[in-house]
């Protein structure tokens, strides 16, 4: 069958992203209407927008991302949890504190710890069991020569260039592992099955892009513990339970993808008139998305684009209509509350001059962020850390407002280890008032003479974002919710609400005489 | 009404979603939804009341003509099409406009009242106090929106004006203003006096005298926008059938490439940001409103 239009066409790269302005960034500006700059993506976005332009949409305006989520059916969650696993497995191989052959138990008390039920213990220990298979002799060459392997480390550029253009774009991410005895970056996922001869779709375009972005941070910014390492040679790894592959770094294809999705992303924010080419451009580039014949892997395809429609609610495109301001108005918020952040927090550490770094640091410590230093462990993964005085009433007013757990990067925001921290402010080693707090947080493995510092809330869900978003989706599911029963829909609360808000549908309320 | 023969049950939603996707690919409504057929499928297709043939290239599809059957009409493929054949409907309408200046304008003002509606305003001002007394009380009454709405006739009626040359326009278009129009008080006077007064709302309406192509669009999107709501047209790819029509017909009006007028459109946002935030302000321009927040899509 031919088309009218082919399948997605490539997009005009962008001439220049639209950067927030000093004055933005140093907050001298009211924060109104759509923000006069693009988004700070992350990894995930263009992964998305690569996978098809309509997620970007969808990520917008209906709070949703992470369209190659995984697996159907197993609940959502599952591949961080197995990640996470494997992470402390390796960690405390690493640190001689377990034998490879204490996995499967390690994992009974991972599960418990967590709080997971029986079902999903039983799907890692399925996939565990492929992996060990394959891992086994690693793992033992890990207990005899020690640490060397970080997992989830945080990076942030805003330089990131593609091809021979000179477009500097900027990207944050999340890389699974680094591992420097190996010099290898891996990229861990639970998808793909046993007899795939290449990695899962996207996914070595994705440890790809992480490799971009790393290679593209200024060698002065990254901490001593990596400095010396030349990530430019590193192998990318794509690794699921049942084979590591190799991903090539020389990828002209993928260097055109990453601007196509990051011009998509701009475009997008930008005007909404971009919806429009969106959607005749959905798909990926080798492969078109239909009605009925949507690509396998995307999990927005039956979420979002082609949902189930349903009879009643009879007036939900005037209820839609009514809530399409709102999705819009909190993306905004999400822009200016988050990305902003984003822009401010790496600026501080790469923007070229001196002295607006400074005024950004100042600007954001005690109030986004809260430099501390790392005096002792104390053993079970907790840390004696200080706080400078100057700072800290601003922390003992967060932690009054009962906020005692936070993201916390030791290293640099541009390139750190991203972990959680709890606050223990009964610990009786803690003095608040002193400016010392015991904090516990795990897999720190051997960076403990970073600089650190905490930020306030979430790193990627910090609270007012992260509220608008699931807002965002709230919304969403109310716009496709209904029936198609008419007795049912009739006696309905909810659906003769709606029909009496938004207007002349045949089951609107009417009044006793009618 | 025929029901779905069980025999033909496949070919049936086969031929559905083979609309769905033709349609969705851009095709016209006459060649949307063929599929081929072999001398079986003929047999079965020719009980059947809701699907047409074409023998001589051995080809079938849904009649849009006809009646679907009820249970078919349930269906997520059922309601796509029934979707679709509503968007169709109302891009005709729009297409009829293009030979019909004065419906083509009607629909403008309705459109362009519609957006003035349902803009979002917020207000800047160079340091506080600034912003008029007036204007300010009513920015922060809880009435505002209630009050924003209403000032929306008074303004289409100024752009309208400056814009199209058109002085009356409830002669134009008999229904807008009917409710609005009986309420206006003197403060209502007064706060829309000195928005229109502004500075800004100047070289708003300059550069919309010089880009009249891109109001105009922007308010035929408002337009279709409300038809759609009206008929029910939900799904993504039948919404945007509806305002591409639009957009081609005031492409077709100003004479211009409609690829143009896209890009025209995207950077919109832009240029009336440049307006009021970058380029020449001049001293006496002390607040203003976010005008790129008021002049946009309905999406």
């Amino acid at each position: 069958m031919s088309s009218v239009f082919p399948t997605r066409l490539r997009r005009q790269p962008l001439r220049a992203w639209k950067w927030p302005r000093q004055e933005h960034l140093l907050g001298g500006v009211y924060r109104r209407g759509a923000p006069p700059f693009d988004p700070f993506p992350s990894i995930q976005d263009v992964v998305d927008a690569v996978l098809c332009p309509v997620t970007v949409v969808h990520r917008a305006y209906h709070g949703l991302h992470g369209a190659l989520t995984g697996p159907r059916g197993i609940s959502e969650g599952i591949g961080e949890h197995f990640h996470e696993f494997i992470s402390i497995l390796k960690n405390d191989i690493a640190l001689g504190r377990r034998r490879p052959d204490d996995a499967l138990s390690l994992l009974r008390t991972y599960c418990s710890w967590r709080g997971l039920d029986a079902e999903t213990e039983h799907i890692l220990r399925q996939y565990l069991s492929y992996w060990l298979r394959r891992k086994r002799e690693s793992l033992d060459e890990l207990w005899n020569r020690g640490a060397g392997i970080f997992f989830e480390v945080h990076i942030a550029s805003i330089n990131v260039k593609f091809g021979r253009r000179e477009v500097r774009y900027p990207i944050h991410g999340l890389i699974d592992e680094i591992d420097i005895v190996d010099k290898k970056i891996v990229e861990r996922t639970l998808r793909g099955n046993e007899s795939d001869g290449a990695p899962p779709f996207l996914k070595d375009f994705q440890v790809w892009l992480l490799w971009k972005v790393l290679t593209s941070i200024n060698q002065d910014l990254i901490p001593d513990i990596w400095r010396n390492e030349n990530f430019k040679e590193y192998q990318l790894i794509v690794e699921t339970p049942y084979r590591d592959f190799r991903v090539e770094k020389n990828q002209p294809l993928f260097e055109e993808w990453a601007e196509d999705a990051l011009a998509w992303i701009s475009d997008i924010t930008r005007s909404s008139i971009a919806v429009n080419e969106a959607w005749r451009n959905r798909g990926h580039h080798t492969r078109p998305c239909n009605f009925g014949d949507e690509i396998e892997e995307c999990a927005l395809a039956h979420l979002a684009c082609y949902y189930r429609r349903r009879r009643y609610p009879e007036r939900r495109s005037a209820l839609r209509e009514a809530l399409r301001s709102l999705y819009r108005a909190l993306y905004n918020e999400q822009l200016w509350s988050h990305d902003l952040l984003l822009y401010q927090l790496t600026r501080m550490e790469q923007d070229d001059d001196p002295a607006f770094r400074d005024e950004l640091r100042g600007l954001l410590t005690g109030r986004n962020i809260y430099p501390v230093e790392i005096e002792s462990a104390i053993g079970n993964d907790r840390f004696i850390v200080r706080i400078d005085g100057a700072i800290n009433e601003s922390l003992s007013e967060v932690v009054q407002d009962e906020n005692f757990s936070f993201d916390m990067l030791l290293g640099a925001f541009s390139i750190g280890l991203r972990r959680r921290a709890f606050l223990i402010l009964d610990d009786a080693e803690a003095n608040p008032e002193d400016g010392r707090y015991v904090i516990r947080v795990d897999r720190i493995n051997g960076a403990e003479r970073m600089n650190a510092f905490l930020i306030r809330g979430l790193l990627l869900k910090e609270d007012p974002w992260f509220l608008k978003r699931l807002v965002q989706q709230a919304l969403f599911s109310l716009e496709k919710w209904g029936m198609d029963r008419e007795d049912r829909a009739r006696n309905h609360t909810a659906v003769r609400l709606i029909d009496t808000l938004f207007g002349a549908g045949s089951l609107r309320a009417r009044r006793e005489r009618d | 009404m025929q029901s779905i023969p069980e025999d033909a049950s496949d070919l049936i939603f086969g031929m559905l979603r083979a609309f769905i996707r033709d349609m969705d690919a851009g095709k016209s409504l006459s060649e949307a939804g063929w599929v081929p057929l072999g001398n079986d499928d003929i047999k079965r297709l020719r009980k059947i009341d809701f699907c047409e043939i074409d023998y001589e290239n051995m080809n079938g599809r849904i009649n849009y003509k006809r009646q679907l059957p009820a249970e078919l009409l349930l269906t997520e493929e059922g309601h796509v099409f029934c979707e679709y054949l509503r968007a169709v409907k109302i891009v005709q309408e729009v297409e009829a406009l293009k030979d019909n200046d004065n419906e083509y304008l009607k629909a403008v003002a309705a459109g362009l009242n519609e957006m003035l509606k349902n803009a979002r305003y917020s207000f800047w001002e160079k340091r506080e106090g600034l912003i008029p007394d007036k204007l300010r009380n009513a920015i922060l009454s809880p009435q505002w929106n209630i009050f924003a709405r209403k000032i929306a006739y008074l303004l289409t009626s100024n752009l309208l004006e400056s814009i199209w040359g058109i002085s009356n326009l409830i002669e134009l278009h008999e229904d807008l203003g009917k409710e609005e129009i009986v309420d206006f008080d003197a403060n209502m006077i007064s706060v829309i006096e000195e928005i229109k007064g502004n500075p800004q709302w100047v070289k708003i309406v300059d550069f919309f005298q010089s880009n009249k192509d891109l109001l105009e669009a922007l308010s035929l999107a408002w337009y279709v926008n409300q038809r759609a709501v009206k008929e029910e047209v939900e799904y993504l790819g039948s919404e945007l059938l509806i305002f591409e029509a639009a957009i081609r017909i005031v492409a077709d009006k100003n004479d211009e490439d409609v690829t143009t007028l896209y890009e025209k459109l995207t950077n919109l946002d832009e240029e009336l940001d440049k307006l009021v935030y970058e380029e020449n302000r001049l001293d006496e321009e002390k607040w203003g409103v976010n005008w790129n927040s008021v002049f946009r899509f309905p999406y």
